[in-house]
């Protein structure tokens, strides 16, 4: 940086400057308020990691599924019981067994779904990182409550055809016809 | 969820990428790396001092400009790179690194469920007083749901790598390509 010696000539204009120590105070207002919140913010993603957010998406996808099966699974035995069938019979257990073979297989599925759901978050968050870092704009992370509100909605949706299905196969015994749709799992 | 990485270039010789690995395989000890208060612990609070460049020895200005673009790549190498080096190794040929802990979890998952209709399924039988046969386990259906399970999660797993290379490592390549001379946008400025 010579500045050429001839004091006649500004090295830099005025303007120059200022953009400069603009640059300067905005930088650090970047590290006083932003890298702050940005830390806050990679420790939150790294967080979704960790097995206490895998557990608590499971147990929240296992209820769901719960919730939405057992009052089926409940009022289709009462269903056949009403109709004089006999627990006993293989006509009983195959239905029940028919039933809870899909309850059970939609549970796990939805229950590894939400897994594989918070693994799809914390790729997400780490993208969003690196964009972060390289200062390209970001893209917004699916928080939990809408991780849960998915596992309802699925399970909600699964149980719904499970039984709409059992019916049309007749594998619910008897005129079963609206069972279903008395029960409101179309919210 | 721990983090199965083999290092990726040079950025295993990176302490602070090193260090951030291990916090990553036990994210709640990340506050350590990244400090309670969001401060990376390492990290060098030092405010520049714009006043001292703007006096009337010639280009202050130059000088400032140079030094917040110097702060911002330390910046970024310090809080970002590691973080990028992460995503970047956990990239396979197939997939991902978190693809067996996946897997692992989706047997377990549905194992779990499985389990669970059984012994509803078993306790529903003996509140009726029905014998259960032991013909009527739930083991083809577990089986059935194990199959379509697995493959989905090494679907969505292959979608993740390519959601990554397709532009989840940012654009930093674009970046070094440009040409030198632009102000602005450049890394590490949030």
């Amino acid at each position: 940086m010579s500045g050429g010696g001839d004091p006649k000539t500004p090295s830099e204009s005025a303007a120059y400057k200022a953009l400069a120590e603009q640059a300067g105070t905005y930088f650090n207002r970047y590290q006083d308020v932003f890298v702050p919140l940005e830390n806050s913010y990679i420790n939150s993603v790294v967080n979704i990691g960790s097995e206490d957010t895998y557990n608590r998406a499971a147990g929240a996808a296992g209820s769901a599924f719960t919730s939405a099966y057992t009052p089926e699974l409940l009022n289709q035995q009462r269903q056949m019981l009403s109709q004089g069938i006999d627990p006993s019979s293989g006509k009983f257990q195959s239905a029940s067994q028919n039933s809870y073979g899909k309850f059970g297989s939609a549970m796990g599925l939805g229950v590894s779904d939400s897994s594989a759901n918070n693994t799809d978050r914390l790729f997400g968050g780490m993208t969003n990182l690196v964009k972060m870092g390289q200062g390209i704009q970001s893209e917004a992370t699916q928080g939990q409550i809408g991780l849960a509100a998915a596992s309802g909605k699925k399970a909600r949706g699964a149980a719904e055809t499970d039984f709409i299905k059992s019916q049309s196969n007749e594998s619910v015994v008897g005129t079963g016809a609206g069972i279903v749709a008395g029960y409101g799992l179309n919210s | 969820m721990s983090v199965k990485t083999e290092p990726y270039g040079t950025a295993s010789s990176n302490p602070n990428y090193n260090q951030f690995l291990s916090q990553l395989s036990n994210p709640n000890d990340v506050t350590s790396f990244y400090g309670s208060d969001g401060r990376l612990n390492n990290q060098v609070s030092d405010p520049l001092d714009v006043d001292s460049y703007m006096g009337d020895d010639d280009f202050g200005g130059q000088r400032l400009f140079a030094d917040v673009i110097r702060r911002q790549t330390e910046d970024y190498m310090k809080r970002f790179a590691p973080i990028e080096g992460a995503l970047a190794s956990s990239i396979t040929a197939t997939g991902t690194t978190y693809l067996q802990s996946d897997l692992q979890r989706t047997r377990e998952g549905i194992g779990g469920g499985i389990a669970n209709a059984e012994s509803q399924l078993s306790r529903n039988q003996e509140r009726y007083g029905a014998v259960r046969r032991s013909s009527e386990d739930l083991s083809q259906e577990k089986t059935s749901a194990m199959v379509g399970g697995l493959n989905d999660t090494r679907a969505r797993d292959s979608d993740r790598r390519m959601a990554v290379l397709s532009g989840g490592l940012g654009a930093l390549g674009a970046k070094a390509r440009e040409p030198i001379g632009g102000t602005g946008g450049g890394v590490g400025q949030g």
